[in-house]
């Protein structure tokens, strides 16, 4: 398969998890060229960016989906960022449809992408002053328990 | 003398197909900026799925899309299965692609029919295709004994084996609904004014569909042959016979006409599921759902909804319930921005249509 | 190629045909004016509703044990465990709470996984899903089974999240273990273990049936994590000789394990052993270690109550002070278990440990011989008398003074602790309970071992039948594979001799009834029915009694007693006495097993505690 060439011109670990798939693991900064290295390679859409809180770590991952329809697979590009002050670069010149998963990444775990102008407008929420929701950290029972009444049901006993 | 104004369409329109609002700005009748406006029905599935065992996000996941339901559980627990390594029966796969065809025609019904009736005020299809969706919804019932949301896709199979008559019923209806085309063709695929209002409407390149992410039926009007079931096939399709349907001329009609396609060829992929299915069991045994860990690691399982690419990013840390789940709906780059930039430069009568062409599920987008 | 070439043209084909449009066709839809409307005029005309349909739920109340397992599994909270017992007469079957599930239908998605997961079966939906209130608190009921209510969606036995069966423990075979003293179940391995324990629902329904109520589902849970050293930690919170109670116990536990209704039981006993094994030794699983008090308490008797509450005390921060008129440890468990159930060494590891937190065994030291009970109360701020039931009870058999008719316990220990091996060629005992096997079952070792000719016969008399038969079914199960000769409903009449005074046979008689029309113990015989087992060695293992002889006259005449003579005792162990705790076998809470006598030995370290405490 033409994929173990990946190596070749991606700075990370590329390996192969299985027909039609491959997991590639990038650092930070590298995100951006790796990216734009699996674009020239055949990887033309975007299928999704979203990210993982490993609050444990101290570290979101952020995750990009790729697909090659040329070669039928799915490439998983995958970076470990600092929990603290997380910041990532923006693919929109990349992939146009990355646009709103930025955004989304923005809202619901606070990762600022630079170069994104939409990065930090709401979305999906609206007038959101909490933790970003989908951080470990975010207690949303605790959330709903502070801005929501409880109904109060009356004995029933029949 | 033409006077620049902002217009709010939505959340609550006829000629929007579901909970999102369109902010457009507009020169005279023309659209010169659209901004969509997500959100009205955000319910955050993804923490929500973090919070179950993965048993009880069983009951849960269909609950993304009302219109197309079966796609959640097929892809959730497809990942499950991907990170345990679990294959599941022969039948099985028969009777999840039997489900998801079946889903699929009844998203291409409702869609349609909503298509139809809201944007060009041909409510015959519409009437016709919903009631005609609801005997497969009296099928779905007596096969996993819901109407709407089945819970009936589950990690190793499937919950039981086909009720008695079961096949005889549903190769009924799919000879129903194959004798009901013609009628549905001549009041709406071959009704002129379908015809006028789409042909040449809002037209896509395949560049365009593929820079931006667009899969589906979008992408198949513009050319390129993207589909799932044929690209990394799941369930029963290995075993099938078909071919997807593509279109070259990438317009809102062309867009229409790939729905009417592939509803056919779900109809022939049912008979064929069904004449193929061997017997046997339909599950292979999960552990106890409260002693229930999936082995630490990351699968992005993915399926051919009736919109395009849907899928699921799942992420477990060896634990009891999901670490992460990132449902991926097709809608999302139909919605930003492919929508946003079709809208610009077309007339504000035009844009249901636009919009109603791309079938766009809002629920994929909000979550 | 060519196919799909094909397949490509007549999709040509097919797209051209819509590409020109027609303002008349669409008036074709005229003709459905002349045809039949699919719409149906309800409530005149209803769809038939599926088989599986699932609607509200229909709960027969009677086979609902209360296990809360639906309660647990609901994904949306909709089922609440409400007491039922204002409106519904629950039975009080052990195994069974007062509690049976409460819907609310505002929260419930008729997802059916409270179907599936129900160990019993008794939940199941319906086809019925229409209810209309302007009260939305009315949403919420019990569900019970109700007139009218058509059965839906049901439980597969097939299709079940529960895992039914068992997994098998392997033992020695039947015509190995016989000639050993080797430990007979083999245990688990890790992955058994772990497979066994991927079975716990963790319900919890199994702690109401041990008497000392230990946190199976969570030391269950820990083994499923392979945290073993946690495991034990959760089994030592109630349990001071959990390894011991993993092979010996009654494992109630297991008999109210909510898997016997549709399928095996977990094995708890097992799983408990395992763990038990799995860890050298527990100086990382004791709960809490408090600071050192100064008391001093001391306790008579080293059997399983008198351990545990030395264990307590001591993890309390009492020093304990433990007599035992034995060279061993363990009492009963020491002396009168047989090492093929329960090896020397396993008790000494659990012996080991209790000792380890600072508490003094004196062995061979006799209360009321070579230590006065007024000196110990002199000289210890509170007393535990825990001395079991370590003396044989005697039938009045005629002939049973003979020195080749013996006490069960008397020969158990001489078998287990003064070595003994000789035996007879023909024995019976007598007896039909656990006692009883542990002694034919030594018996049949013991004559595998010394004759190699076959020419042996171990065999039992017992006054109950075999459906009545107080011993566990696995020990009766064990014994017959050995090929031991039950004589199930035949009692003892008299022991016959030749004329030189040996033992020649047992001579026993039909049994009528054993217990009479109040359930009390009364047999009685068929006279006329008499036969004579071949015997020249005969075992008595019908019961044991107590000795309190040690205790001097002026103190024992205050001890209240219980109407079936055990001591009388509060709820934390006192006795009528201040400062003098009992436990164990002698009182009345005791259900005679290893782990009631632990169970009480913890609480009246309790008790001894407050009681140290308020001085």
């Amino acid at each position: 398969m033409e994929i173990e060439r990946l190596n070749q011109v991606i700075r990370g670990t590329v390996e192969v998890k299985r027909k039609q798939r491959v997991d590639i693991i990038v650092d930070n900064a590298d995100i951006v060229s790796a990216l734009h290295s699996l674009k020239l390679f055949g990887f033309n859409q975007l299928t999704l960016v979203t990210a993982v809180d490993w609050i444990e770590e101290q570290q979101f991952e952020v995750v990009y989906v790729l697909y090659s329809n040329a070669q039928k697979v799915v490439a998983i590009v995958k970076a470990r960022i600092p929990r603290e002050n997380p910041e990532i670069e923006t693919i929109e010149d990349l992939y146009p449809n990355a646009n709103k998963y930025e955004v989304e990444l923005t809202e619901m775990f606070g990762i600022k992408v630079r170069g994104n102008p939409d990065s930090g407008k709401p979305f999906l929420l609206e007038n959101w002053h909490d933790l970003p929701p989908m951080r470990k950290d975010f207690d949303s029972i605790k959330y709903a328990t502070e801005h929501y009444e409880a109904r109060h049901r009356k004995e029933n006993n029949d | 003398m033409t006077k620049e104004y902002e217009l709010n369409i939505g959340p609550n329109h006829p000629g929007i197909p579901g909970n999102f609002s369109l902010h457009l700005e507009l020169e005279g009748d023309t659209i010169v900026k659209a901004n969509g406006d997500s959100g009205y029905l955000h319910r955050a599935f993804g923490k929500l799925m973090e919070h179950r065992l993965y048993l009880q996000n069983v009951a849960l996941i269909p609950r993304i899309c009302v219109i197309e339901p079966d796609i959640n559980e097929a892809v959730y627990a497809m990942a499950i299965e991907e990170l345990m390594g679990v294959k599941i029966p022969e039948r099985a796969k028969y009777i999840r692609t039997i489900i998801l065809e079946a889903a699929r025609v009844n998203a291409y019904l409702f869609g349609l029919g909503i298509f139809a009736a809201a944007t060009l005020g041909l409510y015959t299809l519409m009437q016709w295709a919903v009631g005609d969706r609801d005997y497969m919804i009296d099928l779905f019932a007596s096969l996993t004994g819901a109407r709407i949301y089945h819970m009936f896709i589950w990690p190793g199979g499937v919950r039981r084996d086909l009720p008695p008559k079961f096949e005889e019923d549903i190769l009924d209806w799919v000879k129903f609904i194959k004798d009901k085309l013609p009628d549905y063709d001549a009041v709406f695929f071959k009704n002129s004014m379908f015809l006028h209002r789409t042909k040449g409407l809002a037209t896509i390149t395949k560049e365009e569909a593929l820079s931006m992410g667009v899969t589906g039926p979008n992408l198949k009007a513009t050319g390129v042959a993207q589909d799932v079931r044929k690209d990394e096939p799941y369930a029963a399709y290995p075993y099938l016979d078909f071919e997807i349907p593509t279109m070259t001329e990438g317009d809102a009609w062309a867009r229409t006409i790939i729905r009417r396609l592939e509803l056919e060829l779900s109809l022939n992929l049912i008979e064929q599921a069904v004449k193929k299915m061997p017997k046997g069991p339909v599950w292979t045994k999960m552990p106890n759902p409260f002693k229930w860990y999936v082995p630490r690691g990351d699968a992005y399982a993915r399926v051919e909804s009736s919109g395009g690419e849907y899928g699921f990013y799942f992420v477990s840390d060896g634990g009891a319930k999901p670490y992460r789940v990132y449902v991926r709906g097709a809608s999302m780059p139909h919605m930003y921005p492919l929508a946003e930039k079709l809208l610009i430069g077309q007339k504000l009568s035009d844009a249901p249509q636009i919009l109603g062409s791309l079938n766009i599920c809002p629920p994929e987008i909000d979550r | 190629m060519e196919k799909q070439t094909k397949n490509g043209s007549d999709l040509k084909e097919k797209v051209k045909e819509f590409e020109h449009g027609s303002l008349i066709s669409p008036l074709s839809s005229a003709k459905y004016l002349f045809k039949k409307p699919h719409t149906l005029q309800y409530p005149k005309e209803t769809k038939p509703i599926p088989e599986r349909y699932r609607g509200f739920h229909i709960n027969d109340l009677d086979k609902c044990i209360g296990c809360g397992n639906c309660m647990s599994i609901c994904p949306c909270e909709a089922i609440t465990m409400v007491d039922v017992k204002a409106f519904y007469l629950v039975s009080s079957k052990e195994g069974t709470t007062d509690t049976r599930p409460q819907v609310d239908y505002g929260r419930c998605s008729y997802c059916g996984l409270c179907v599936d997961i129900c160990p019993t079966g008794s939940l199941k939906l319906s086809k019925d899903l229409i209810y209309s209130s302007t009260d939305a608190d009315t949403f919420v009921w019990v569900p019970a089974v109700e007139q009218g209510r058509e059965i839906g969606f049901i439980q597969s036995d097939e299709l079940t999240p529960l895992v039914l069966d068992k997994l098998e423990m392997s033992e020695l075979e039947p015509d190995v273990r016989k000639k050993t003293f080797e430990e007979l179940i083999l245990g688990f391995s890790k992955e058994e273990a772990q497979a066994e324990a991927a079975r716990c629902l963790g319900c919890g329904i199994c702690m109401q049936g041990c008497p000392a109520h230990m946190k199976n589902p969570e030391y269950i849970q820990a083994i499923f994590d392979k945290d073993f050293n946690l495991s034990v930690k959760y089994m030592l919170e109630d349990n001071a000789l959990p390894g011991i109670c993993g092979r010996i116990c009654t494992h109630k536990c297991q008999d109210d394990c909510v898997y016997n209704y549709r399928g095996d039981a977990v094995q708890i006993m097992w799983l408990k052993r395992f763990a038990t094994d799995a860890i050298k030794d527990y100086s990382a699983s004791d709960p809490v270690r408090l600071p050192q008090t100064g008391r001093k308490v001391a306790i008579i008797g080293a059997g399983p109550s008198g351990l545990s509450a030395a264990y307590y005390l001591s993890l309390m921060g009492h020093s304990a002070t433990i007599f035992e008129k034995n060279k061993i440890a363990g009492g009963g468990l020491g002396l009168g278990i047989p090492m093929y159930r329960l090896p020397v060494y396993e008790i000494d590891k659990e012996v080991e440990h209790i000792k380890s937190l600072g508490v003094d065994i004196k062995l061979g030291v006799e209360v009321g011989k070579d230590i006065t009970f007024t000196d110990i109360m002199k000289n210890f701020d509170a007393v535990y008398i825990g001395v079991g039931l370590s003396y044989g009870r005697a039938i009045n058999l005629k002939g049973e003074d003979h020195p080749d008719v013996i006490q069960a316990i008397d020969f158990l220990r001489q078998v287990k602790v003064e070595g003994r091996r000789d035996i007879a060629r023909k024995v019976v005992v007598i007896g039909g309970g656990n006692v009883a096997m542990d002694v034919v079952r030594t018996v049949k070792r013991l004559q595998e071992v010394r004759y190699d000719d076959g020419n042996t016969v171990a065999q039992m008399a017992s006054l109950e039948d075999w459906d009545i038969l107080p011993a566990s079914k696995e020990e009766v199960e064990g014994a017959l594979a050995e090929g031991v000769i039950f004589n199930p409903a035949w009692g003892p009449k008299e022991v016959r001799f030749n004329e030189s005074g040996k033992i020649v046979g047992l001579e026993i008689k039909k049994v009528k009834s054993v217990f009479d029309e109040n359930g009390r113990f009364n047999p009685t015989f068929f006279e006329d029915q008499i036969k004579t087992l071949e015997a020249d060695y005969v075992v008595e293992a019908v019961g044991q009694m107590t000795n309190l002889g040690f205790i001097p006259e002026d103190i024992a005449k205050d001890l209240k007693y219980t109407p079936r003579r055990r001591i009388f005792i509060d709820d934390y162990g006192e006795t009528s006495l201040v400062g003098i705790f009992a436990g164990g076998d002698l009182v009345e809470t005791s259900l005679g097993n290893a782990i009631s006598a632990i169970a009480n030995g913890h609480r009246a370290a309790i008790g001894i505690d407050f009681y140290l405490k308020g001085k």
